[in-house]
């Protein structure tokens, strides 16, 4: 099993009611297998953080919005495989920190 | 185009700086903004590049004010309840400083009506409350080159980021957003955000100081934390992907 950081930001935490917790995870799981373990074990009001959805350049997109060790997923310098990136012991997943209000 | 005698006492303290002098602010005086929102980020962005000098600001939304918005929107009171904001911002504006000019823009942003609204501007400051219509000017301002300064909040905490893309990354390459939502929110905090973007237009604007280019400023209110995030392209981004250096 891997020793997984979560921490949780102000646009999670009315889901996971704490800050931040550190997870067991099965050795091989990847990135996609751990967002949707862990969008299972908190519910819709999590989830819809998880992933971000919309349209650009008129384009549908569904695409994590997580950082892990301080980076996002998507930065394939950082992370090749992308969401099929093995999880490791030691690694620190971000939710919920980019906000969106303003007005 | 000159300072006035008004102007040069007017902006005396801040031309104090090291490197600003009449030079930097006639730069600021020859800008034109455009200035996406007129509420909790809006109101802070707005009010401190007018009182700065900042010649022309294109202010844009389609909202009318609400007696629940004046905890954070500083630009209006409680006589212009049912105003629509960018009119309210303009009257507010133009009171702090009869100086410079305020376009007040009262449509809402969408992909069609994009580039009629912004049109061709020196800086494009987000003071949104939604990604929606974020990517819509990021899009924009990427196409443009148009620079781009992003903030956003929720309750306590905040980030904002300088985008010139491809130079940097682009928003789509930081954050592909969060859902709407009405959210909690402390005015002070929009303050705080708000401020800091007026900051970094005024930085580059005069070209005192450095941006927060690559990097994403997160700070949070509730514990007084700050972090600083380096930020990078996404190769394959369908925004600022296919734009070359």
């Amino acid at each position: 099993m891997a020793k997984v950081t979560c921490k949780y930001f102000v646009n999670v935490l009315g889901a996971t009611k704490k800050d931040g917790e550190i997870l067991d995870v099965p050795d091989g799981m990847d990135v996609e297998q751990f967002l949707d373990f862990i969008s299972n074990k908190y519910g819709p009001d999590f989830a819809k953080h998880v992933y971000a959805t919309g349209t650009v350049a008129g384009e549908p997109f569904k695409t994590p919005n997580i950082y892990l060790n301080k980076r996002r997923i998507q930065w394939l310098q950082d992370f090749p495989a992308g969401v099929k990136t093995k999880v490791k012991d030691g690694d620190e997943f971000w939710f919920g920190l980019i906000v969106g209000g303003g007005c | 185009m000159d300072l006035s005698e008004q102007e040069q006492d007017r902006y005396c303290r801040q031309m104090m700086m090291p490197g600003w002098g009449t030079e930097a602010q006639l730069k600021l005086k020859r800008s034109r903004v455009f200035i996406a929102g007129a509420g909790g980020l809006g109101s802070p962005v707005a009010m401190y590049l007018a009182t700065a000098g900042v010649g022309t600001l294109r202010i844009c939304d389609c909202g009318e004010l609400e007696l629940s918005n004046l905890n954070r929107q500083i630009l209006h009171d409680d006589t212009r309840v049912g105003w629509n904001k960018a009119a309210s911002a303009k009257k507010t504006l133009e009171r702090m400083n009869p100086d410079i000019t305020v376009e007040a823009l009262q449509e809402k942003i969408t992909a069609g009506s994009v580039a009629g609204l912004i049109g061709r501007v020196d800086l494009i400051l987000d003071c949104l409350d939604n990604f929606p219509t974020r990517h819509i000017i990021n899009e924009y301002a990427v196409h443009n080159r148009i620079p781009f300064i992003h903030g956003g909040v929720y309750g306590m905490q905040g980030q904002v980021t300088f985008i010139q893309a491809p130079e940097t990354p682009c928003l789509w390459c930081i954050s592909a957003g969060t859902p709407a939502a009405v959210f909690p929110i402390v005015g002070a905090a929009a303050g705080v955000i708000g401020c800091m973007e007026a900051l970094e237009a005024l930085k580059y604007l005069s070209g005192v100081g450095t941006n927060l280019r690559g990097r994403m400023l997160v700070w949070n209110g509730e514990t007084t934390e700050c972090m600083d995030l380096p930020q990078k392209r996404i190769p394959d981004c369908p925004v600022c992907g296919h734009v070359n250096r």
